[in-house]
Formats: structure tokens, C-alpha cells, sequence
């Protein structure tokens, strides 16, 4: 039995970020985490939202970031490239276990 | 991913709106922008949104978290929950601040285009003039001059000199104009800081080139992007367009509207005025000097250093002994001639005065409307109290309420003169010309936003600042029981916004009147069937055998103008010239001293034409003058110059000597009606008239049955077929011509006049306002009267009555305020008292029945009042 973490459950914007930056591997930057969500899905997300969603993971831990090369289509700035940390995918699988206690689905095998 | 679909390159403004991300974002964000191939504008939009919501999402945690921050949380929410519950009085003072601030705004910097045309270029606040005077007047200076004071003196950094001309312009596929040149050193948009919309400015030593104006370039060179290096007539010489000059900048002279410049070396190509070498130190060609200041040196210090040096630059001038009386005089800013900077200081300091006032009565209205909000909650803020709010929280909450409101009315204000502006842009205002995009005056907008909100925090922290007493105890239990809003502070200031609104009522009343009594005058001449207009063959280079053969010939073709039944020429336009005098003395007549008299030089034909009848005697014979003689001798007099000459009796027949040219003898042939040539408004003068001789320029005067644009039209077609660049100028009617004269006292009295109707909406709102809280907070009494048998009528009578009561002492207090105010306009009134019965009279009528008005609704609500429903509160 987990416990709700003080940090409190995931909503549903941080888990579609989540999820988007674990599908996107190495190449997760901002639009392009709005883009595979708007491709998956079809809701398109306000940019501000991502940035701020980001920001938010990143401050809870789940999520690290560092800087990728530099590229001249983008004017010679680097992307920010985000991943998903142990903690992040813990609560990952937090929040999809407690929605599917929720629908009396059984729990989904742990992760490793 | 889309990485190569579409990138952009940031604009300036992306990459200065990117520095203001966060610093965790800043550089990706940038590149995560380049990536968006959105247009510019609208990824400029995504990127504010994106940059508030991180900004706001970090406020929300690093402040509003903290106990503080948790704090103004709260209070903030109030606030927001406190504006809800009140909508309508929130709104109201939205609105107020908004018209008020709006309002003076738009009108003080349309009106500070109008009257100053405030320099655009960056170098505007160290710009210096300077000029040479002696005893009265000032001295023209010379090329030479303008180098030597930068030279000798190291007070100044720049220098150039500056003189103004008219001349025919004729852009490719436009008609001819006659226009204002400004002739000046090369280095004149560099001394400015102009930078050229389009080109360049001068280089030193170039001749026959030109910078046009930004206006001349989007009306009569259609805007055309490849102007520069094209060829246009300048009085019919070709000279080269090197440079368009930036937008709003309409010469260095104040109320000046140049359409060119042209640099003083190639100006005696075109200016028949100026022959031989312009920059000579001989010729002295400028009129007066603009220089830019070093940026440590003061105007005391360079003007020190003018009378320490003067000698100096004299000496290396020739005749400098003419000059040696002379004084160099440095004056901040712009040129002005002496006449034009006292009228439009006179000008702006009434305008700057009526907008204070209309700021004033704004800021009265808004503290009007919050302490009516405040004393309507005193419930609400006894009741938090009571429960244990400090009163530093409270006063927190009413603050972060009044910044909302404040906030929100400047906001709609800003909006509002922006929108205003562009409306106005282009805007034609007859006699004035059209107005270029308006430049809002930030300046007054900050003063205005500043002083309203100032007042409304007063305003709305009065219940806290007067009740350290917030009696909790009787605020909870006089609740709604009696008429406790009914504060005298409140009812004092609507009383003086209803004064102020009716003392600028009348200003304007009298300003309006007045333009209607200049506009009744009667000038002795047929003003609305007359047309006239202008024309200088002597611009384009006529010599007087050439005007010979063109006068003659142009009467010819404006005589056979269908519609036109009299036309004439007069060597002077009818109105808004400077005088030309002579002295006459009558032969064997009582009066044996000189009478100085108006001079005019007009053709046969003339008096027919402008509608001036001969009472006596008959008009000019044609050909009866022989050009061969230097002077006529004949002449014909108006009849108070003839009353003047030989008092009650006959003039025709006898003769007179003229003082110039010594002592010619000319006899009376005719006598005419007395009439208000050249300055309309002033007594008909003593005028003196001649055959027309030969005159490098002339006005046409036609008399016109039916259409007078029709005639203008086919005038201007006659003299473009003798002559296709030479342009009629100053074309309309007679009519026409007066309201040229009268076009600055008509503009202020327009401007005050929608000052004025703005503050009687203000009023109006305020006393809505009042009314209407008034009624709400007397439901209970109304309901205790309607339930003891009062009808409706007497209870909205009983709100009207104290509505009147209110207006009525405003307009009372305003009526007195104007008897001191109008003396501010006086100069500028004819035809009317300053105590003017009609404008008191309609100002009071028009201030009680927005009294009347803004009661009508409250009163039918109060007349609604079901008492069963007001007794139970």
C-alpha cells in the first residue's frame, strides 16, 4: 500500500507532461513536449501552461533538465531538455494506481 | 520535429521581451520561439502570455505563500469580492477616471501639436536659439555667423541657421502648390537629431537638393518608396529629392508647416530674392540661428559666453561696425518669432488652465464616488473590525480596492486616447490644416493618472483616516435607519464639480458667442459671393514685361469664367495682410494736416467685385493708367477718408498729395463705401485706392453667381493654361478668407467647448452618483412614506428637489467662480460683455436640467420602493 505523498497526487497536466517527456527520450524540450501532447491526444495546450507545468515538476523533483547544443535554426540558443527523474516516475505509477483503485481495475504490474 | 518548418528571426521586440523571462527560461524560451514560424505580432502576443503566466505562477509561490504575501492574498480577494458586490459605483469610477484622464490627454497633446509643434528629433532638450537683436528688433545673420559661434565659442556643439520661404512646388502628376521652404545650413537635421524617414539629409557644399516633408511626401508624392534621387520643379527649377524627413517634424520654427528644405547654397537658384552667393559673409540670408548646447553647458553659461565673444566674430565679419550694438540672444528651444511666442503662450496657458480644471473636477468626481462606496460598507468594515481586523488590514483592503479601480480607469483612459488619436489622425479643421498621427503627451497623462489617484486613495481610506472611531457599535446599529450617507464632504463635492462644469459652460458660452459675433459682422463686402485667391508669377521668375502681358491676360480668362458676372485684381489679398500705408493731404481742404491711410492698388472692376458699392463718382477706366509713368493720377477714397479730407463736402473732382512718391497729385474720381479690408474685426480703416500697376503678385477677386467651388475650379484651369507652373493659392471665398483669420480664436473656443461638455458629463455622473446612493440608503424612509399614503409623484419630486438643491447651489458658486474666471479670456472676446446674461443664463439653464436628468432615474426608482419589502431592512 503506497502512501499519498505530501507532495500530493499528480493532475493531469503534469502526468500528459510526463508522460510526453518519457516518450520523447532525449529530445523532450518544450514544444516539442505541447507537440507530441496536441499529436497523442489532441489537446493543444496553451505554451504558457507547459512552461509553467515544467517549472512546477521541476520544482517537486520529478523532472531534471539540462542544456542540449546549440542550433542555428534556433538562433544559436540551446534547448532545455527535460527528463523524468526515479521520484517522477514513482509518482507516475502513484497516480495511475490510485485512478485505477479508483475504477476497481487491478493495480498495473510495479515498474521494476 | 518541426525544427526547419518555419523559423524566424526575433524582432527587437522579441529579444527584449525574451530578457525578461525568467532566467531559468530565459535562453530557451528565445530558442523555442525561433522555432515558431507564427507572424511576428502574433508570436510577440504568445510570448507575453507565456512570460505573465511564469511571472505570475512565481509571484503566487514566492509571495502570496508567505505570511504576508498569504496576507494580500486575501485582502486582494476582498477587494476583488468588495468591487463585485458594488459593480455600478466601481464602473462609474472606472469611467470618470478614464474620460477625465482620457480626455485631458487627447486634448492637451492634440492641442499642443496644433499650437507649439514640438520638435521630434533627440537632441530637442540642449537645442538653443539663437538670434541677434538690437533696440526692438532682431537682425538677420549670415552663413559666416552660424560657423563662427560654433567656432569661437565652446558652448555649442552644432550649429544652423534657419529662414523661411514660400514657393511653388509641382510634384510629378499633382497639381502646382504653394508651400513653405526652409532654407538652412547642411548640417540642419543633424544639429536637430532627425533622422530621415527616407535618404539622407544635407551634405556640405551640395546644391539644388531637397528634403521633403513627410506629409508632402504622402499626399503629393503619393508615399512613393523611390522618391529619393527623383527630380522635382522647386518655382520651376529642378532640384533633387535626397531625403524624406521623419513624420511630425514640420520645420524649426514653431507653427510652421514646411513642405521642403533646401540648403542655403542652392536656394538663390530658385529664390528670385536671392541673387549672387547666398553664403557670402556679405549676405546676411538666415534669420535666425539653432544650435545644440554641449551636454554639461548651461543657457547662462553660453549666453556668457555670446557677450564674451560677440567682438570676437564681429571682427571677422564685413561692416561689422553695423553690428557692434547688436546683442547675440541664446533662448531655449525652438524658433518662435517674438509675436508668436506670446500669442501661444497666451493660447496654451488657457488651454493648460481648462484642463486642470476638467483633472480637478474628475478628481472630485472619483472622491466623490469612492466615499460615497466607502460609507456605504461602513457595516461591512464595522462588522470585520469587530471580529478582530486591524485597521491596518482594512485600510490594506480599501488600498488594494482603490488600485484596482485606479488601475483599471487609467488602463481604459490610456486606450482611449490611443483609439482618440487615431480616429483624429487626418482630421481636417479648417484654417488649420489636418492633423498627423497624434503623439500622446506622456507627461500629462502621468500628472493626470497621478493626481486622480492620489485623490481616490484619500478618497477611499477617508472612513479609516477620519474613524479611528469606526464606532463599531453604532455603525452596526444605525444601519440603514437614517440617511447617514448623506455626508457633507460628499455633498461639497459634487456642489463644486457642478461649479467648475458651469464656470467652463460659461467660458465656453462666451468664446462661442463671441465667434458668432465676429462671424456677424458686417465687413461692408459681399463675404459669401465673393471669390478670391492668389497668385506670385514673380516666384517663378517674371520680370515685368512678362507680368505685363500675363495681368492683363489673366483678367481676360477670369472674366469669361461662366458664372463669374465682375473680376478684378488687387495687388494684396482682401484679409490677413500686414498694412500698407500712406500719408494724403486734401488740396484747399479745412484739414491741413497728413491722414494716414490704408493704401490698396486694384484694377477697374474691382468694387463690382467684391460687392463694395461707389457712393459717389464712378470706378477706374481701363487703360486709363499709361505704364509708362511711375504713378497713377487717380485714385478713389473710402468715405471716411473722404470725411476725413474735406468733411461734409463733395471729393470727386478735387485733388490730393500723396507722401510717397513726394508729393504726387492725384485727383478723386470716386468715393466708396467704407469696408473691413484686411482685418475684418477691427473699424473700417481710411483707405486710399489706386489703379492696380505692375506687381510681382496679385489676388484675383470674382464676383460668383451659384457655385463657388465651380469657379475656383475653372479659375485655377485659366491660370494654369497661361501658366502650368504657376499655383493659385489661398482659393475660396471671401468667406472663407475670415475664417482663415479667425482659425486659432476658433479652435480654442471648439476646444473649450468639448472641455466643457465633458466636465457636464462628469457633473452629470457625480450627481447621478450621489442621487443614487442617496436613494438607496433612504429606501427605509421612503418605505415609511409610502406606506403612510405618499404617492409616487411626491417621492420622485422629493428626490428631484434634492437634486436641484445640489445643482442649484453649484451653479450658483459656478456662476460666481466665472465672474473671476472669464477675465482669463477677455482679451479674447468681441462683441460680447464678459458678464454675459445669455451665457450665464444658458450655462445655468444647461447645469439644472443635467441635474434634472440625472435624478430621473434614481427618482423613478425611489417611486418603486415596495414598503414591505424597505421596512424589513
Amino acid at each position: 500500500m503506497s502512501s499519498f505523498s505530501e507532495k500530493g497526487l499528480l493532475g493531469e497536466l503534469e502526468q500528459l507532461v510526463l508522460l510526453a517527456i518519457q516518450q520523447l527520450g532525449s529530445e523532450a524540450h518544450a514544444p516539442a513536449i505541447r507537440e507530441a501532447i496536441a499529436e497523442r491526444t489532441g489537446i493543444e495546450l496553451a505554451r504558457g501552461s507547459v512552461y509553467v507545468t515544467l517549472d512546477r515538476l521541476d520544482r517537486k523533483g520529478y523532472l531534471t533538465s539540462r542544456f542540449g547544443e546549440p542550433t542555428a535554426e534556433r538562433g544559436g540558443k540551446a534547448k532545455r531538455l527535460f527528463r523524468v527523474t526515479a521520484d517522477g516516475r514513482r509518482a507516475l505509477a502513484e497516480a495511475e494506481r490510485a485512478l485505477a483503485r479508483m475504477r476497481g481495475q487491478a493495480a498495473p504490474a510495479r515498474s521494476r | 520535429m518541426s525544427s526547419f518548418s518555419g523559423g524566424r528571426p526575433p524582432t527587437r521586440f522579441d529579444r527584449l521581451l525574451t530578457r525578461l523571462a525568467p532566467a531559468r527560461w530565459r535562453d530557451s524560451i528565445a530558442g523555442d520561439f525561433e522555432e515558431d514560424g507564427a507572424p511576428p505580432r502574433l508570436r510577440s502576443l504568445r510570448l507575453v502570455a507565456i512570460l505573465l503566466r511564469l511571472h505570475l505562477a512565481d509571484v503566487r509561490r514566492n509571495v502570496l505563500q508567505t505570511a504576508p504575501g498569504r496576507i494580500l492574498a486575501v485582502e486582494l480577494r476582498q477587494a476583488v469580492c468588495s468591487i463585485r458586490s458594488r459593480p455600478a459605483s466601481a464602473l462609474l469610477a472606472v469611467l470618470t477616471l478614464a474620460l477625465g484622464i482620457g480626455t485631458l490627454t487627447t486634448v492637451f497633446s492634440v492641442s499642443n501639436w496644433l499650437l507649439w509643434r514640438p520638435l521630434p528629433g533627440s537632441h530637442v532638450d540642449r537645442l538653443t536659439t539663437i538670434r541677434m537683436e538690437r533696440g526692438e528688433g532682431a537682425l538677420a545673420v549670415s552663413a559666416a555667423e552660424v560657423r563662427l559661434i560654433l567656432e569661437e565659442s565652446s558652448a555649442f556643439e552644432a550649429s544652423t541657421g534657419w529662414v523661411a520661404f514660400d514657393v511653388h512646388v509641382a510634384p510629378p502628376g499633382h497639381d502646382v502648390i504653394r508651400a513653405a521652404a526652409e532654407i538652412v545650413s547642411p548640417s540642419f537635421f543633424e544639429v536637430i537629431g532627425l533622422r530621415p524617414a527616407l535618404g539622407r539629409g544635407f551634405h556640405a557644399g551640395e546644391a539644388s537638393v531637397v528634403v521633403v516633408s513627410h506629409a508632402f511626401w504622402q499626399r503629393q508624392l503619393d508615399a512613393r518608396a523611390d522618391v529619393i534621387g527623383t527630380s522635382l520643379l522647386v518655382n520651376g527649377v529642378p532640384q533633387t529629392i535626397v531625403g524624406v524627413a521623419p513624420a511630425r517634424f514640420a520645420g524649426a520654427i514653431r507653427s510652421s508647416d514646411a513642405a521642403l528644405w533646401a540648403p542655403l547654397t542652392s536656394s538663390s537658384r530658385f529664390l528670385p530674392g536671392f541673387r549672387g552667393d547666398p553664403t557670402s559673409p556679405r549676405v546676411r540670408a538666415f534669420r535666425g540661428i539653432l544650435a545644440r548646447l554641449k551636454p554639461d553647458v548651461t543657457l547662462g553659461q553660453a549666453q556668457a559666453e555670446l557677450d564674451a565673444r560677440k567682438d570676437g566674430i564681429l571682427s571677422q565679419l564685413p561692416n561689422a561696425d553695423r553690428f557692434r550694438s547688436g546683442r547675440y540672444i541664446a533662448e531655449p528651444g525652438q524658433l518662435a518669432t517674438r509675436f508668436d511666442r506670446a500669442r501661444l503662450t497666451r493660447a496654451f496657458a488657457l488651454l493648460l488652465g481648462i484642463a486642470a480644471f476638467v483633472l480637478l473636477i474628475t478628481c472630485a468626481n472619483v472622491g466623490g464616488l469612492l466615499l460615497a462606496r466607502a460609507s456605504g460598507r461602513r457595516t461591512e468594515l464595522a462588522t470585520r473590525q469587530a471580529l478582530g481586523a486591524s485597521r491596518a488590514r482594512i485600510g490594506l483592503m480599501l488600498l488594494l480596492e482603490t488600485a484596482l479601480l485606479t488601475g483599471g480607469g487609467t488602463a481604459v483612459a490610456l486606450f482611449l486616447a490611443f483609439t482618440a488619436g487615431m480616429v483624429l489622425e487626418g482630421t481636417t479643421l479648417p484654417g488649420i490644416g489636418s492633423l498627423p498621427p497624434v503623439r500622446l503627451d506622456l507627461n500629462v497623462f502621468l500628472a493626470g493618472a497621478g493626481t486622480a489617484t492620489l485623490t481616490a486613495i484619500l478618497a477611499s481610506l477617508a472612513p479609516i483616516l477620519m474613524a479611528g472611531r469606526l464606532n463599531v457599535a453604532g455603525s452596526l446599529c444605525a444601519t440603514g435607519r437614517v440617511a447617514s450617507a448623506r455626508s457633507p464632504l460628499r455633498r461639497a463635492l459634487i456642489g463644486a464639480q457642478v461649479a467648475l462644469a458651469v464656470a467652463l459652460l460659461v467660458g465656453a458660452a462666451l468664446l462661442t458667442r463671441s465667434m458668432q459675433a465676429r462671424r456677424a459682422i458686417d465687413a461692408g463686402l459681399e463675404l459669401d459671393r465673393t471669390v478670391t485667391f492668389s497668385v506670385d508669377p514673380g516666384l517663378q521668375g517674371y520680370g515685368p514685361e512678362r507680368a505685363e502681358r500675363f495681368y492683363p491676360e489673366l483678367r481676360r480668362r477670369l472674366a469669361e469664367i461662366p458664372g463669374v458676372t465682375a473680376s478684378a485684381l488687387s495687388q494684396l489679398p482682401l484679409f490677413g495682410t500686414m498694412r500698407q500705408g500712406i500719408g494724403v493731404r486734401g488740396q484747399g481742404a479745412p484739414a491741413t494736416a497728413e491722414i494716414d491711410a490704408d493704401f490698396a492698388q486694384v484694377t477697374p472692376g474691382f468694387f463690382a467685385a467684391a460687392g463694395l458699392p461707389l457712393i459717389a463718382g464712378r470706378d477706374f477706366r481701363e487703360a486709363a493708367h499709361d505704364p509708362a509713368r511711375a504713378w497713377p493720377d487717380e485714385a478713389i477714397v473710402s468715405e471716411s477718408l473722404a470725411r476725413q479730407l474735406f468733411g461734409g463736402g463733395a471729393a470727386v473732382g478735387r485733388f490730393i498729395t500723396l507722401d510717397a512718391p513726394e508729393d504726387a497729385v492725384v485727383q478723386i474720381v470716386g468715393v466708396a463705401r467704407d469696408a473691413r479690408i484686411r482685418d475684418f474685426v477691427e473699424p473700417a480703416p481710411s483707405r486710399l485706392y489706386v489703379p492696380f500697376t505692375i506687381s510681382p503678385f496679385a489676388s484675383a477677386v470674382l464676383r460668383a453667381e451659384g457655385d463657388s467651388a465651380g469657379v475656383i475650379a475653372a479659375a485655377r484651369q485659366a491660370v494654369t493654361s497661361l501658366d502650368a507652373g504657376l499655383p493659385i493659392y489661398d482659393a475660396g471665398t471671401l468667406r472663407d478668407a475670415t475664417e482663415r483669420e479667425m482659425a486659432e480664436e476658433s479652435l480654442i473656443a471648439r476646444l473649450v467647448l468639448v472641455f466643457a461638455g465633458m466636465a457636464v458629463l462628469l457633473a452629470a455622473v457625480g450627481l447621478y452618483g450621489v442621487v443614487a446612493t442617496d436613494v438607496v440608503q433612504r429606501r427605509r424612509e421612503f418605505g415609511i412614506r409610502v406606506a403612510l399614503g405618499a404617492t409616487s409623484r411626491a417621492l420622485v419630486r422629493s428626490v428631484t428637489v434634492q437634486a436641484l438643491h445640489l445643482g442649484l447651489a453649484g451653479t450658483l458658486a459656478g456662476l460666481l467662480l466665472s465672474l473671476w474666471l472669464t477675465g482669463f479670456v477677455s482679451a479674447r472676446l468681441y462683441g460680447v460683455d464678459r458678464v454675459d446674461v445669455v451665457s450665464l443664463g444658458a450655462a445655468a439653464l444647461v447645469a439644472l436640467t443635467v441635474a434634472v436628468v440625472a435624478a430621473a432615474n434614481p427618482a423613478r426608482r425611489a417611486s418603486h420602493i415596495d414598503p414591505a419589502v424597505a421596512l424589513r431592512h
